[in-house]
């Protein structure tokens, strides 16, 4: 899951992407709208975390732009304005949900997951595949039962297979959902993430396929 | 009680319209009385011209030859009645009716007079005249003839009605005139008055000068005007909440985060990266807090009992710069002083004119890039003692010029920590301290000049 932050006090952000890195998202963080805008464009975030008094391009204008081009992805508002008006103009903006500084570090949290949630896992709480468990919460992974000894990155291409158990998932996808703008992984960096992962699930009976040239397929349990 | 444009205007037109219709009552009532009256007075001289024809002599005495026939021609009609005496000029009688007074007899031959008297109830118009009977010529006759006055009375109300009639109507017909006109031209200020009833108490924009006659566009401009400066002030208002509520609350929000994080790492070392955090944090908070406070110190609401005393800037500056050395030395800023050759002495408030200097220097090195130049110097004349600061950093473009001074606003882009409130400050302390504030660019880069002119209470170069 890779989130865009977009909040100009550097403080504030420093903290929030500390956060989120630690509970397991890849996070990109701007320091400006119009940045937010030009990043938006390039890569397909799966949750914007957008601050309003955002310089040289503000954020109720970053938000009215993406919805007006048919962007998708969910958004988070965090922001100091806390009157009435301002969370009906954020929400009817295409906002998903709106949160007021200061908050507690926990509380956006639960809000994230619940969007997660919603949006990728149609509010299920658990993801059944044979005799794998995934724990949509707490991005747990069980294998029989017991916790999958599973690295932070192994989990996140577990999540994406998951998704799309049966279809293909690109590399592109892969490496692009997995990295931040620090921590590029390469193609290679995915084939041994890869590598791992089928070693761990492949006894319990997992099997991802390799589709040469273009990605992944976690194949369908029988 | 309000004034009413209408109502002024009406009582304004119809006070003098109704002295006017006064005045000409009286002077139609008096011309219509005149009229009657002389004509009816020439009516009676030829009735005494009719009764000297009947004047004959008969047998050497004078006789008046005045059947009841001829008496009742005398007379206009049946309503009036009618009397006459023949005297002579000695007042002895000679015939008629005896109930008319003794007659006047200094009278001049041929020149009546005229009187009005009583007989009994009833008021008498009584024409007295001497004449020289045309069939008695031997010597003055002195001809009384009375009638009563009904009929004048009936003739002069008569013209009195013709005369004051066609006037009451034109009076009438004058108020409707301006009260309907009064009406139509204030119709214009009714429609701006129902233009601006209804708006809504969020709607600023300028009322339309169309719908206005030309005497009430002055008006509508000052009220555009208002409305203008109402949409300035709500603007700067709202700017202010939210500055404010951002400058407040992003820093604890970025400490709460840290802190729900740190409780989240088992990783010591990790663990101390995020303190450190906390630790920044914490210091911008407290200058946060510390700035607030000296705002509210120097705020023209505040209470504050300031000790006013003799300050030396000079020596003010050089200690805040002291304080401020590793901070310029660690941007590798190069900082020069030029103290004012002359003792620099002001009255005021030492605390705050170093909070003032210190803001501003803040500012300086805060904004100049690495390896930049801030030159403060002091200079001075018999009224002001200038405090400049120059600096060759990004400069303040014209249109935030006066924004900077509104508590809590940052220019949009700005990094560092600073809290929005420094130049708020420097604003209230140079007011308290009767200082001139003047931002100007500086000519050699990009930067900025900050002068802060204050009154010369010392006067030190006057010889």
């Amino acid at each position: 899951m890779r989130i865009l932050l977009a909040e100009d006090d550097e403080f504030l952000q420093e903290a929030l992407k500390l956060g989120l890195e630690n509970i397991g998202y890849a996070v990109d963080a701007v320091t400006n709208g119009m940045q937010a805008h030009n990043a938006l464009k390039d890569i397909d975030y799966d949750l914007l975390l957008l601050d309003l008094g955002l310089p040289l391009l503000d954020g109720t204008e970053v938000l009215t732009a993406i919805r007006k081009k048919g962007q998708i992805l969910p958004v988070i508002i965090i922001t100091a304005r806390d009157s009435v008006e301002d969370k009906i103009t954020g929400l009817d903006l295409g906002a998903n949900d709106y949160i007021t500084k200061p908050f507690d570090f926990r509380e956006l949290e639960a809000r994230i997951r619940a969007l997660f949630r919603k949006d990728v896992w149609n509010n299920r709480m658990e993801i059944i595949h044979g005799p794998l468990a995934f724990i949509t919460n707490s991005r747990e992974v069980l294998l029989n039962g017991e916790p999958a000894d599973l690295t932070p990155r192994e989990v996140a291409v577990l999540e994406l297979l998951l998704q799309k158990v049966g279809r293909l998932v690109s590399k592109r996808v892969l490496v692009e959902q997995v990295a931040n703008w620090d921590d590029e992984p390469t193609d290679n960096a995915i084939e041994i993430t890869i590598h791992r992962l089928r070693k761990k699930l492949e006894s319990s009976g997992i099997h991802i396929n390799t589709v040469r040239g273009f990605g992944y397929v976690l194949e369908e349990w029988q | 009680m309000k004034a009413s444009i209408k109502k002024q205007l009406v009582l304004w037109l119809a006070i003098p319209l109704g002295g006017l219709w006064l005045i000409s009552t009286i002077v139609g009532y008096n011309a219509a009385f005149k009229f009657a009256n002389d004509v009816y007075d020439s009516e009676l001289v030829n009735s005494s011209d009719s009764v000297a024809a009947r004047i004959k002599v008969k047998n050497g005495h004078i006789v008046v030859d005045l059947p009841p026939a001829a008496q009742a021609i005398l007379r206009h009609n049946n309503t009036t009645r009618f009397f006459y005496q023949v005297l002579k000029s000695n007042g002895e009688r000679i015939a008629g009716d005896s109930v008319l007074p003794a007659p006047t007899l200094d009278l001049k031959e041929g020149s009546p007079k005229f009187s009005t008297i009583k007989i009994g109830q009833s008021t008498v118009r009584l024409a007295e005249i001497k004449v020289l009977a045309p069939e008695a010529d031997t010597e003055p006759i002195i001809i009384q003839v009375a009638e009563t006055m009904r009929n004048r009375k009936e003739l002069s109300i008569q013209i009195f009605m013709n005369i004051i009639i066609p006037q009451i109507l034109m009076v009438i017909l004058g108020a409707s005139a301006v009260w309907m006109g009064v009406s139509r031209g204030l119709e214009p200020l009714d429609s701006v008055q129902k233009a601006l009833a209804k708006r809504s108490r969020m709607d600023l924009s300028p009322v339309s000068e169309e719908i206005a006659p030309e005497e009430v566009i002055p008006l509508i401009v000052s009220i555009n005007d208002l409305l203008y400066r109402l949409r300035e002030d709500i603007k700067a208002q709202q700017r202010f909440v939210a500055n404010a509520s951002h400058q407040l609350r992003t820093p604890l929000a970025g400490l709460k985060t840290y802190s729900s994080v740190g409780l989240n790492i088992n990783s010591l070392v990790e663990m101390k990266k995020v303190m450190i955090k906390i630790d920044n944090g914490l210091d911008r908070t407290t200058h946060l807090v510390n700035q607030l406070l000296a705002l509210a110190r120097n705020d023209p609401g505040s209470s504050t009992y300031f000790v006013i005393k003799a300050v030396d800037l000079n020596l003010a500056v050089s200690e805040v710069i002291a304080d401020r050395i590793s901070l310029a030395t660690k941007k590798k800023i190069d900082l020069s002083f030029d103290a004012c050759p002359y003792t620099a002495i002001l009255n005021g408030d030492a605390t705050s004119i170093k909070q003032l200097i210190g803001n501003l220097l803040d500012n300086a090195l805060l904004y100049t890039q690495e390896e930049g130049k801030v030159a403060v110097s002091i200079t001075s004349d018999s009224n002001k003692i200038i405090l400049s600061i120059k600096d060759n950093g990004p400069g303040i473009p014209n249109a935030e010029r006066e924004k900077i001074f509104e508590r809590f606003y940052r220019i949009d882009g700005s990094t560092g920590i600073g809290s929005g409130l420094g130049l708020a400050i420097v604003r209230e302390v140079a007011r308290n301290h009767d200082a001139q504030i003047i931002i100007e660019n500086n000519d050699n880069s990009n930067g900025t000049v900050i002068k802060i002119a204050f009154p010369n209470s010392e006067n030190p170069r006057v010889n």
